[in-house]
């Protein structure tokens, strides 16, 4: 019985503090990336203009985001009859998107970004209770001119 | 070429809800599927175990050594009750009841019509019509063969979990708890009766089959969902109902307790 009020308990908090905690994320992420809107970010080798580079840096962005209890329940249901665990999929664009701004935000008075690269790593998955989380990388290559 | 700011999509990569619609749909789907595979393999069980003769059960648990596992102790006296409630009961079992040296109240009967009393439980009873109903109770699970259905229900329960990988998900462990628990409960309920019913032939009346679970009642009935008894508030109106039902005498003078050893 104190098993079953722990788990509706978790469900719960993970639901409704998960969601708020979520809405959240998405406001701020959206207000910075109005922000940020004129500093290009491309994925190209090459600066489109080569002329008047005064200088060039590395530039990037990391974040790691963990799932709530919530939707490590609805994955695990939606695991045993097959489909798109789209609980997960916010999480990805939270972190994609996230990731993106705060390399952004390194890149304070860059022209442009080129070069940008997109990669995931793995420190949840090697923990002994897998811990549910998103980890992504961004990286680029900040032009000043 | 010109640079062309613009905003990401919305609703593209992600969707902007809380899943509650999916959680819904999936727990249904799946406490569905679940039923049907749990209600189904019981049923298949049940179906085995009244067909397994009791010779069977009797050269299956001789392999167990269960005595020897326990550390049982024999008691004359013991023996006397529970012979005296076997005979009423014409099961086809030889009567066979032990104390482990445990310090909590309680009383199994296991494969092969072996029945464990703890210490515990002889310090608590306090009349000769106490102990009977424990060891008629425990006759009900004999009669109705609970013993084993107990543990095929377990195997079940325990496979069907293990089979979806829920040792590592809580809340659908909790979910076959519970049915488990519908099962079990529903049993005791049952071999309550059947306590009462030897009651009867043995004594003749009713009396203090209800005070070792009124002893035992800690008023917190909602401690006792998903477990496998039901709460003794329950098991006393159950049989409070049939006594009345079959107006037995619960005034008569105890038969007194004699010592053990």
């Amino acid at each position: 019985m104190v098993d079953l009020i722990v788990f509706i308990v978790l469900l719960l908090l993970g639901f409704v503090i998960g969601n708020y905690l979520e809405k959240r994320h998405f406001k701020s992420i959206k207000e910075r990336e109005t922000e940020f809107i004129n500093l290009p970010t491309i994925m190209l080798k090459n600066p489109l203009r080569p002329e008047g580079i005064k200088s060039y840096d590395l530039v990037s962005g990391n974040v790691v985001i963990s799932i709530d209890y919530f939707k490590k329940f609805v994955a695990f249901l939606v695991n045993i009859f097959g489909g798109n665990i789209e609980a997960y999929e916010s999480l990805i664009d939270r972190a994609r998107r996230e990731a993106i701004l705060r390399m952004k935000a390194e890149a304070k008075g860059a022209s442009e970004i080129i070069n940008v690269r997109l990669e995931t790593s793995s420190i949840s998955q090697n923990t002994k209770n897998g811990i549910g989380a998103v980890e992504v990388l961004a990286y680029g290559t900040a032009i000043y001119r | 070429m010109r640079y062309n700011p613009k905003l990401p999509d919305e609703g593209i990569n992600s969707k902007d809800s809380t899943f509650f619609h999916d959680f819904l749909k999936y727990s249904v789907q799946l406490f569905a599927t679940l039923l049907i595979l749990v209600v189904a393999a019981n049923f298949i069980v049940d179906f085995a175990i009244s067909h397994l003769s009791v010779e069977s059960e009797k050269y299956l648990a001789k392999k167990l050594h269960l005595e020897g596992f326990y550390d049982a102790k024999k008691s004359k006296y013991l023996s006397e009750v529970a012979t005296r409630l076997y005979t009423c009961s014409n099961l086809p079992y030889d009567v066979n009841i032990s104390i482990i040296n445990e310090e909590s109240p309680n009383a199994f009967a296991a494969a092969g019509g072996e029945i464990f009393v703890t210490q515990g439980l002889l310090d608590k009873v306090q009349s000769e019509n106490e102990l009977s109903f424990v060891i008629g109770h425990e006759l009900g699970h004999f009669k109705h063969r609970d013993h084993l259905k107990v543990i095929g229900h377990n195997i079940i329960f325990q496979s069907i979990g293990s089979l979806l990988g829920f040792e590592s998900n809580g809340g659908v462990n909790l979910f076959l708890n519970f049915g488990n628990s519908l099962y079990s409960q529903k049993a005791e309920l049952q071999a309550d009766l059947y306590g009462l019913d030897m009651m009867e032939c043995a004594y003749g009346n009713a009396v203090d089959t209800l005070s070792f679970f009124e002893k035992m009642d800690d008023k917190q009935s909602w401690k006792y969902i998903g477990a496998t008894h039901p709460d003794f508030g329950k098991r006393i109106a159950n049989l409070k109902r049939e006594i009345q039902k079959r107006g037995l005498d619960t005034k008569a003078k105890p038969v007194k307790l004699k010592p053990f050893y």
